[in-house]
């Protein structure tokens, strides 16, 4: 018998050449591959067609929208192919820089309006400026809210076409408001006013911790931003080349907003309860809350309490404190099929794709002002609340359009690491100290950013 | 260069070298070449387009003496390591000492201690948000029974640290089941003969147990350092490097510059110092072994 045979019956040596083969040929291959150009992103789709890859990163319940979408468009246009792919979170822009940098980017990808000047700086997107002012009626910039598009501009050239536009509103518990008497608040309302009113709410326990507060609020830094201009301030130069955030309108902001915490105005890092939505469980009267909350706001709320929906504050000099931020989207500059990615981007920013991804099932404020009306009608549709959520488009037109950085990741974790700390009473250090050394750190960032 | 002489230990090598063959074609292509790639990289301002430009030193000149992340960096991985790993090893072996008795239901609790190890790092990286919660979280309630203030363990700079070592501490099942294996590994007779000679219990672990065990701890303290330096997930999750840089971790520094920044380059140059930092300190280790390590039928 012989020894080198197993049971399986296969010789060792037999098993020994299948492997060096297999070895051979996936090393070779892999050599190979690494050796010869990439394969072009896009390619053919049958006889004289094409295939566009398409990636979004919205989630679950947003991909039968985008499949009914391209499906309309394919029909249409049977000679493309849209390959579509959603990823969800972060991993999104992990899957876009890794692709940024092998040029195998999507054909067509969403980005968001901060992300914008980071993309077409890098040369990832292609810039759109002649295309739409070649198929201007059929774009229609003057139906696209001006503040996104001066954020979809990069030097004064459009970059991306818009899906989408948020803004942040204040919405309030009525039955809270009528339990303490405070009438609702008035279109007009200022910051001060706003405080004035939820510090009637503020409970604290007999050691003097809060126990309740006026408001639930947020310190994301492009809606902070708007506060900032809203008080008279600027976070960057015009040429974006240097952060001058230590102003003292800005001090005076941010000073606003920490003496109004330390009066119970919204809750410190780790004082509200975690896990639960504090407004949405009727613990906090006021949420300063995102026009994309609705649909949830209504789910999560139910029948628990009636609530409604109030515009930002105005500044105590009565600016608007409104900054915007919106989703669009972009085609890459290493697309081989830049007509048909083109013609799927318009379809895409479309009155009628808009209705079906925005208006119809509630999204946030769509990105054509055409779509408002239906927007409207499907917000109001069954009587919910809340009743006045049409505070939210109509603000976009006096709306700020701060500008977003192509250093603007780096902006975000300094804010998150200084700004944020301060503005949630984790660290005592008030404007004074802090804003210097933010300042310094994002300009230390733009030199290095700049080597 | 050893070349074996006969024909048939020529054989047995060239099959040797054919069955490794998938596994080193997959490390020359995705762990060398990249390895070597960023190398490179740390000497160019390469930031994810175009053509890599070569700057020299400037990455390391500009990361020793401009970079304030960078020793957030230095100052936050090391006070883990610091504070991790000792504690990692005393009560993983502590841990493995107790699950090492005979007693009924030792294999459940064996289970309940391992299983943090094997629980996956976003899951658990919620759940501790809920333990570490300042006013509503589980620990400041059990600790508010002693009279304790509450503490801010995710949000204030001071504390975070602590927070985030009691996490790790928490999962060192795995150290535990290496020791678990090492005490397992040590002859009965031994602690007979100990015994009979008269030591005590406390005696018979230091006589016999940890001189037995210094290969499993000398394991347990290479590949426990390894992993504490490359800290990571709980700190992307919980706190994003914050508050104030406070969790700033290397790994985290590295993936903020690369995948956020898209300074590869850059992120080349820390993830090579993260990288001779840890070579270092493990040849460190590995170079004062000699002394403290026992092997059983070592010659001397």
């Amino acid at each position: 018998m012989n020894r080198y045979r197993n049971s399986g019956g296969v010789s060792r040596r037999s098993f020994l050449q299948l492997s060096a083969a297999t070895g051979f040929f996936v090393g070779a291959g892999a050599l190979l591959s690494s050796c010869v150009p990439a394969a072009a992103p896009g390619g053919q789709a049958g006889a004289g067609g094409v295939t566009l890859r398409f990636v979004t990163n919205h989630g679950e319940s947003d991909v039968p929208l985008f499949k009914q979408v391209i499906e309309t468009f394919m029909q249409a246009n049977p000679e493309i192919t849209i390959d579509h792919l959603d990823v969800a979170g972060n991993e999104f822009y992990d899957t876009i820089n890794a692709q940024g940098v092998a040029q195998q980017l999507p054909d067509v990808w969403y980005t968001r309006t901060f992300d914008i000047p980071v993309y077409a700086s890098k040369g990832w997107t292609t810039n759109l400026q002649a295309l739409v002012d070649r198929d201007s009626a059929e774009v229609r910039v003057d139906d696209f809210w001006p503040a996104q598009v001066a954020q979809m501009r990069w030097n004064n050239e459009l970059y991306a076409l818009p899906y989408d536009f948020s803004n942040v509103g204040i919405y309030y518990n009525k039955k809270m408001f009528d339990e303490v008497g405070m009438a609702y608040p008035s279109e007009t309302w200022t910051w001060p006013d706003l405080v004035e009113i939820a510090l009637n709410f503020v409970q604290k326990d007999s050691s003097g911790q809060f126990t309740r507060w006026g408001l639930q609020f947020f310190n994301w830094n492009w809606v902070f931003h708007g506060l900032l201009m809203g008080w008279g301030g600027k976070i960057f130069t015009d040429d974006l080349s240097e952060c001058i955030i230590d102003s003292p309108e800005n001090r005076e902001c941010f000073d606003f907003f920490i003496a109004a915490r330390q009066q119970g105005l919204y809750p410190a890092a780790g004082a509200a309860p975690a896990g639960v939505d504090p407004f949405a469980s009727g613990l906090l009267p006021m949420a300063f809350q995102g026009s994309w909350a609705t649909t949830s706001m209504r789910s999560n709320i139910g029948d628990k309490f009636d609530f409604d929906c109030a515009p930002m504050p105005l500044s105590p000099a009565g600016k608007s404190c409104i900054n915007a931020a919106g989703g669009a989207w972009g085609i890459a500059t290493n697309t081989q099929n830049l007509e048909a990615a083109w013609k799927f981007v318009k379809f895409l920013t479309s009155t009628e794709s808009t209705n079906t991804l925005i208006s119809e099932p509630l999204r946030s404020i769509p990105g054509r002002k055409s779509s408002v009306p239906l927007w409207n009608e499907t917000a109001a549709q069954g009587g919910l609340p809340p009743a006045s959520v049409q505070v939210f488009p109509a603000q976009m037109d006096g709306a700020n359009a701060a500008p977003f950085p192509p250093y603007w990741q780096d902006y975000s974790n300094a804010w998150n690491n200084l700004i944020a700390p301060m503005l949630d009473g984790v660290v005592t250090d008030g404007p004074d100290i802090v804003l210097p050394m933010f300042q310094q750190e994002v300009n230390r960032l733009i030199a290095q950013s700049n080597v | 260069m050893y070349l074996p002489k006969t024909k048939m230990a020529r054989r047995e090598a060239i099959e040797g070298l054919l069955f490794i063959l998938p596994w080193l074609v997959g490390y020359l292509i995705f762990r060398l070449g990249p390895l070597l790639a960023s190398f490179y990289l740390s000497f160019t301002n390469y930031g994810g387009t175009g053509t890599p430009k070569w700057i020299g030193v400037g990455n390391y000149g500009y990361m020793f003496s401009e970079d304030p992340r960078f020793w957030d960096s230095v100052r936050s991985t090391l006070t883990f390591v610091v504070g991790f790993l000792p504690l990692s090893l005393v009560i993983g072996l502590g841990i493995a000492l107790l699950m090492n008795q005979k007693v009924r239901g030792i294999l459940l609790f064996r289970g309940i201690y391992y299983l943090p190890a094997v629980t996956t790092g976003v899951a658990v990286a919620l759940l501790w948000q809920f333990v570490f919660h300042k006013q509503y979280g589980v620990l400041s309630g059990i600790l508010g029974w002693f009279g304790v203030p509450q503490i801010g363990w995710l949000v204030d700079p001071n504390v975070v640290m602590y927070a985030f070592i009691l996490m790790a501490l928490w999962g060192i099942g795995g150290t535990m089941i290496v020791y678990l294996a090492g005490l397992q590994a040590i002859p009965s007779e031994l602690y007979e003969a100990a015994t009979i000679d008269g030591a005590n219990s406390l005696q018979r672990f230091w006589t016999v147990t940890l001189p037995l065990l210094t290969p499993v701890i000398f394991f347990n303290l290479v590949t426990g350092l390894i992993a504490a330096f490359q800290i990571f997930e709980n700190a992307y999750i919980m706190t994003g490097g914050g508050p104030n840089y406070a969790t700033y971790f290397f790994g985290l520094n590295i993936y903020f510059t690369a995948f956020r920044s898209l300074r590869f380059g850059y992120a080349s140059t820390i993830a090579y110092i993260l990288f001779v930092l840890i070579a270092a300190l493990t040849l460190f280790v590995m170079g004062t072994s000699r002394r403290w390590v026992y092997y059983a039928g070592e010659k001397e």
